[in-house]
């Protein structure tokens, strides 16, 4: 499947504008992500050292702030799983992500 | 005697050429803070909310805060304070520059103007000493060369405000320019300037204002700058990239209106957005007085036919305006458009979203083409440039109606509800369709739509400093109140509001007002004035005549669902804010506030 992924400001210099990217299907934004990562350079602009996504980075996915994606619930051996949405979100084919640094304006 | 202030008040009444110097009421400046608060004060005691906007009786306060004049960063803030023309409402419109620290160092925190000069004067106002000058060679003049003139007349080192031609006009949307490049650009308070035949204010002084604790102010203002520092907003993206950064931010959440609000989302608007900006015209960043942010732009453009203008801008709430909401996607032309508006002293605000409702009403045919003088569609840069200059000149049937807001033009055409303002007041540049939040905060704000006085955005989609679901109604009444309040303190105190984003919380202005004022008021005692702010200005407004019925949106938010983008779908259902908003403020079911509330906040009916 593929996504269009976007960057905006400073991420712009790093990443380019706009990014096309082929993925396998069940991915998700995690997946996405670490495939952008390519240098360590960009994986240290959006991840801490622990691996965590860095605070305030704001990714949306087709317009929603990942923070606010619905959780999914999945049955694994038998068991009920609750997914939470944020980074672990699954991308569809043609989803748009975009990514932001922390900007204000007014 | 509290410190910050200078102390002083000056009043000049210009029907008799009188003036007065006034001490600072120190016990309203702890109710009130100084700045928007003090101001506001002043006009609601002494302005009978039913006057006339544009007659004498109505009365001018252009106030700084008591952080001002001091290192607090970002403080050179001056409010300027009236009844406003184009809402009958409390208005007062914020403005950054030099102006406000000048005007303490020539020995005077506020400046009231009352009455109504004979003929068009300015004041000048030196290291204490006034002086009425004749205006008459300036009246109607841009605004840079009155500036110029001005300086040359009195001192090169002079810092001055002053109106425009569209303010001279009357227009409802005329704004006071202050530097010839930051405008106090909200409510027209530039036409009531104009009606009293007043152009503005030169200032210049040396004496030094002095805080209530040195020591304590020093670390104040330490702590204040390393926040600024240490967030990314502040420190990182609006330096480099100016506040238009955000277009790219709201557009990609589809809450971007776009022709007149008939869309929420443009696949191209990042051509008109701050990365491109620092691309293609931006010359360096600018800084107001004492602000380490500098969110402001010096730019030229360097091709097509605008090529070789330049100055300041434009800033988000001007590239949307001037641009997508009028359906143009040419950055040199909505620059140049904003340069424009600077010269007329024009609000680019307004100005934008007046223009993106005369083009709906044109193609809709409800403007017929006798009274137009050239085709308003949407969508053409050099049409938009057309109808700023007959705007700003008045200039023939559309283009003095153009000069009265969207509301009196669209009513004028019989179609009001293409007006997308809020006590006729332009809304800004965000969709209260796609942000709910905003859309209480448009409807309820104190001089009409308007986003900086609840900016609730810094929430709902900055992040900051907690992210808040934009999508949701729930806890949207209790967010609007205290950003309400909050930023009731802050342009009290003198400070821009954009320090919100490295300074999140009340307690990061607590302890600067206290050690530059010496007065002990609290952090809750601090929002306590906000409130009380808030609340004083309703009372103006509802005895100016407004209701609650008055608390709403355009219909097109409300009802009309965005066609298309990641917001498709969406409308605004305010009802499920607005009972609830009206119950944290302690008001009744038609926004009154009850006499336990008035009590509480010690206010009078
Ligand atoms: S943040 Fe921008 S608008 Fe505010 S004082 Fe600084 S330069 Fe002026």
């Amino acid at each position: 499947m593929k996504v269009k992924v976007k960057f905006f400001a400073i991420f712009r210099d790093l990443f380019g504008a706009e990014k096309e990217v082929e993925l396998k299907s069940g991915s998700t934004l995690q997946d996405l992500l670490n495939l952008l990562c390519d240098s360590r350079q960009c994986r240290q602009k959006l991840f801490d050292r622990s691996g965590k996504l860095r605070p305030y980075i704001k990714i949306l996915k087709n317009g929603r702030n990942i923070l606010f994606l619905e959780g999914v619930q999945i049955e694994l051996e038998g068991k009920q799983i609750q997914f939470l949405g944020g980074i672990h979100a699954e991308l569809a084919d043609g989803d748009v992500v975009a990514i932001f640094p922390q900007v204000g304006g007014g | 005697m509290v410190k910050g202030f200078v102390g002083v008040n000056l009043r000049v009444n210009l029907s008799t050429g009188e003036i007065k110097k006034e001490k600072i009421n120190e016990q309203w400046a702890r109710l009130f803070i100084g700045g928007r608060g003090y101001g506001s004060k002043i006009i609601c005691d002494e302005v009978d909310p039913k006057v006339d906007p544009l007659a004498p009786e109505n009365k001018v306060v252009i106030a700084t805060g008591p952080a001002g004049g001091s290192n607090t960063p970002a403080s050179g803030r001056v409010m300027v304070i009236t009844k406003g023309p184009e809402t009958g409402t409390i208005a007062c419109s914020n403005v950054g520059g030099f102006f406000g620290p000048e005007l303490k160092r020539a020995g005077y925190d506020m400046v009231i103007i009352e009455g109504k000069a004979e003929k068009p004067v300015y004041l000048w106002i030196k290291d204490g000493n006034i002086e009425i000058r004749d205006a008459r060679k300036l009246w109607g003049k841009k605004t840079s060369e009155t500036e110029e003139v001005i300086k040359q007349e009195t001192d090169p080192k002079a810092r001055v405000v002053n109106i425009g031609p569209a303010g001279v006009k009357l227009s409802r949307i005329a704004n006071v320019m202050v530097d010839a490049c930051r405008a106090a650009g909200r409510s027209g308070v530039g036409a009531v300037l104009g009606s009293k035949n007043f152009l503005g204010i030169a200032a210049r002084g040396t004496r030094k204002v002095e805080p209530f604790d040195p020591a304590e102010t020093k670390t104040a203002v330490a702590q204040a700058r390393k926040l600024l520092k240490e967030s990314e907003i502040t420190s990182v993206n609006l330096p480099k990239y100016g506040t238009a950064l955000l277009v790219n931010e709201i557009n990609e959440r589809g809450g971007y209106p776009v022709r007149n609000a008939q869309e929420a989302y443009d696949e191209d608007a990042g051509v008109t957005g701050g990365e491109e900006i620092a691309d293609k015209i931006l010359i360096k960043k600018w800084a107001c007085a004492v602000c380490p942010i500098a969110c402001g732009r010096v730019t030229e453009i360097r091709e097509g036919k605008y090529k070789g203008y330049h100055g300041e801008g434009p800033e988000y709430e001007t590239t949307w305006a001037l641009g997508l909401m009028c359906g143009v996607h040419d950055l040199n032309a909505i620059t140049y458009a904003h340069y424009l508006c600077n010269e007329y002293g024009l609000d680019g605000i307004s100005a934008g979203v007046t223009i993106a409702c005369a083009m709906e009403l044109y193609e809709k045919g409800y403007i017929p083409e006798r009274d137009v003088p050239f085709p308003m569609r949407f969508g053409d840069g050099d049409t938009l440039v057309k109808m700023v200059q007959i705007m700003g000149e008045r200039k023939g049937i559309v283009g003095d109606l153009l000069a009265e807001g969207s509301y009196r033009l669209a009513e004028h055409y019989g179609h009001p509800e293409l007006s997308m303002s809020v006590k006729k007041q332009e809304m800004a540049a965000y969709d209260p369709r796609a942000i709910k939040g905003i859309g209480l905060n448009y409807a309820t704000s104190n001089r009409g739509a308007c986003h900086v006085r609840g900016y609730t955005i810094s929430q709902e989609v900055i992040d900051w400093p907690e992210p808040v679901d934009r999508l949701k109604y729930e806890g949207k009444a209790e967010l609007t109140k205290y950003m309400q309040d909050f930023t009731a303190v802050i342009d009290s105190s003198g400070m821009c509001l954009f320090t919100i984003f490295g300074m999140g919380y009340i307690r990061d202005y607590g302890p600067i007002l206290r050690a530059v004022t010496g007065i002990p008021y609290s952090d809750d005692e601090l929002m306590k004035a906000g409130e009380r702010i808030w609340n004083m200005e309703r009372l103006f407004n509802l005895k100016a005549g407004l209701t609650g019925k008055d608390d709403t949106l355009p219909p097109r938010l409300l009802e009309e669902p965005i066609p298309s983008g990641p917001s498709k779908g969406e409308v605004c259902q305010l009802d499920r804010m607005l009972p609830e908003y009206y119950q944290l403020r302690g008001w009744d079911e038609e926004g009154r506030p009850t006499k336990e509330k008035l009590a509480e906040l010690g206010l009078k009916m």
